[in-house]
């Protein structure tokens, strides 16, 4: 099945509704194919705010106080570091919806060294009191979070990836939904790698880990712990430094006195490092098996 | 109402506010002071505390300033600085007319922003920024977005009390003149006296008027801690409670005028 972009997905959704009431899409400087077409079909709902993410996020409150729902979309490591602030004092202050849309997640910038990685950014809007965290596997599922959304505005984060998606991995490979927490490929029972996105998928579709469950988290920092318990091995690798993805939220779930730990992770060598994605992979050891 | 009176009800607000933080742990009465007159001058033409966001304080530590207007328009009992009160330093949106969380600086101007692109109300709306403020980035962006979109409703209104909490700003940053670039943003800029009553009222006709083809700033000159003469004396009072007796000799001169 031929693979898509998420966020294309998601923008051409937009752009098939004839209205789109009480709704703004803010981006700064940042385009997408169907983008121009949603600047057409939607003119009024467009907000260009040049480069200016900080100004983004403010105009999404202000925004949101007038009673609209604001959309923030832009590239990963700048709509979420940049205007950081902006999260934690205005939206994780009071109860105003958001749907912010960082696309380029991880290493999905690969090739442009550090100022394009978004390697903490899981770590940054977990500290946004009240906003939900997802990091969908696929293009069906970041529609169905996105939709949601629509329906239901809350203060949420789809993190989507810059590369390419299948449409719908979970049925393809016939994953075990697990509600509020994400998709499960049951291999072991003692073994269980956890992972997210691109690298998570790339797992699944290669069939690496063979003698391990793969978890591929899509809701960041829920209660997890049941699932957790029932390993003896659990191995986190993704696409974070250590203490800003996953790992922290993990380790806090498994029973510590009968489970083994493990990980792997992006450090900071990584500052000028130019290279595509997998290369990154092999790099920091993120696909090395440790069962 | 004139110049005087205009004056004697802001004094009369001075001494509401003194009360009101009277005895408490820690108020920033000079940033308060500075815009106080200002404020008046508003809420007496009706231009603030009746339309949703008609004035935004984002400089978040004088948004006190409010609560005195606040208690004698909703008739509110303020329990500033009490634990568990939304009257503190800095602005709660569970005080009536405030929808901003403040402290953090640099937000007000582009919350401003994005109200009026969705609503576009018929009104002004007055956010008021410290000059310090004024360092921050955002700041920037709005001015930039604000003036390139004709959102001709969001006045900035800056503070110009040419003190932050570590010295003055001409000292520190030379050259900062803050009238020419909000000009140079495209910006109609009125520089006034911010204690001059009657250039105040002059100003807001003309802004209210709606004759102005450009956006349009004002830049308040103005003396942080306006109306106790020891706060005035230094920046150093920026965030120091001066002794109750220096409270309390202000409480009397202020209500004698």
């Amino acid at each position: 099945m031929p693979k898509r972009l998420q966020r294309d997905v998601l923008i051409n959704y937009l752009n098939a509704e004839k209205e789109l009431p009480d709704l703004r899409f803010i981006t700064p400087d940042f385009g997408a194919a169907p983008l121009d077409d949603f600047r057409k079909i939607h003119k009024d709902k467009f907000i260009f705010t040049g480069i200016a993410e900080q100004l983004s996020v403010d105009l999404a409150y202000g925004i949101a106080v007038a009673g609209s729902r604001p959309i923030v979309y832009g590239m990963s490591p700048f709509v979420s570091a940049r205007c950081y602030e902006q999260y934690k004092v205005l939206f994780g202050q009071s109860d105003q919806p958001i749907c912010i849309l960082p696309v380029g997640v991880g290493l999905g910038y690969d090739h442009n060294t550090c100022s394009h990685y978004s390697l903490d950014d899981i770590s940054l809007y977990s500290g946004v009191n009240g906003l939900k965290i997802v990091t969908p596997v696929d293009c069906k599922r970041s529609l169905s979070y996105f939709k949601e959304w629509l329906e239901n505005p809350c203060k949420l984060v789809i993190r989507l990836e810059r590369q390419a998606l299948e449409e719908d991995l979970c049925n393809e490979h016939k994953l075990k939904e697990l509600p509020g927490l994400g998709l499960l490929l049951e291999r072991s029972s003692n073994n269980l790698v956890v992972t997210w996105g691109k690298l998570g998928s790339h797992i699944i579709e290669n069939n690496l880990f063979q003698n391990a469950s793969i978890l591929l988290v899509e809701e960041v920092c829920t209660n997890s712990s049941e699932v957790l318990h029932s390993y003896n091995h659990v191995h986190v690798t993704e696409e974070s430094y250590l203490g800003t993805g996953l790992f922290p939220w993990i380790a806090s779930s498994v029973a510590t006195d009968r489970t083994v730990l493990t990980s792997s992770h992006v450090d900071h060598r990584i500052g000028d490092v130019r290279a595509h994605r997998d290369t990154l992979w092999k790099e920091f050891g993120l696909l090395d098996n440790p069962f | 109402m004139n110049a005087a009176s205009l004056q004697s009800v802001s004094n009369s607000f001075r001494v509401s506010y003194l009360k009101m933080v009277r005895g408490s742990r820690e108020a920033l009465i000079p940033s308060c002071f500075s815009i106080i007159d200002f404020v008046t001058c508003l809420y007496q033409r009706k231009s603030a505390f009746a339309s949703e966001l008609d004035l935004l304080i984002s400089k978040g530590h004088a948004a006190s300033v409010i609560y005195p207007f606040l208690a004698q328009i909703y008739n509110i009992e303020l329990n500033y600085g009490a634990d568990g009160s939304p009257y503190g330093i800095y602005a709660n949106p569970d005080v009536p007319t405030i929808c901003m969380p403040s402290g953090s600086l640099g937000h007000g101007l582009g919350v401003a922003a994005g109200y009026h692109m969705v609503k576009d109300p018929s009104y002004m709306s007055y956010v008021i920024l410290g000059d310090g403020e004024c360092f921050e980035g955002s700041i920037w962006e709005a001015l930039m977005f604000i003036s390139s979109s004709r959102l001709n409703h969001v006045i900035p209104v800056v503070d110009s009390n040419n003190r932050t909490i570590l010295g003055d700003i001409d000292k520190n940053y030379q050259h900062f003149d803050i009238s020419k670039k909000l000009t140079g943003f495209g910006f109609d800029v009125y520089d006034l006296n911010g204690h001059d009553f009657s250039s105040i009222q002059a100003t807001l006709d003309i802004i209210e008027s709606g004759r102005g083809v450009r956006p349009s700033a004002i830049v308040l000159k103005t003396i942080k801690g306006k109306g106790v003469p020891l706060l005035e004396s230094s920046h150093l009072w920026h965030n120091r409670m001066p002794e109750d007796s220096v409270i309390a000799d202000a409480i009397s001169k202020l209500s004698e005028n």
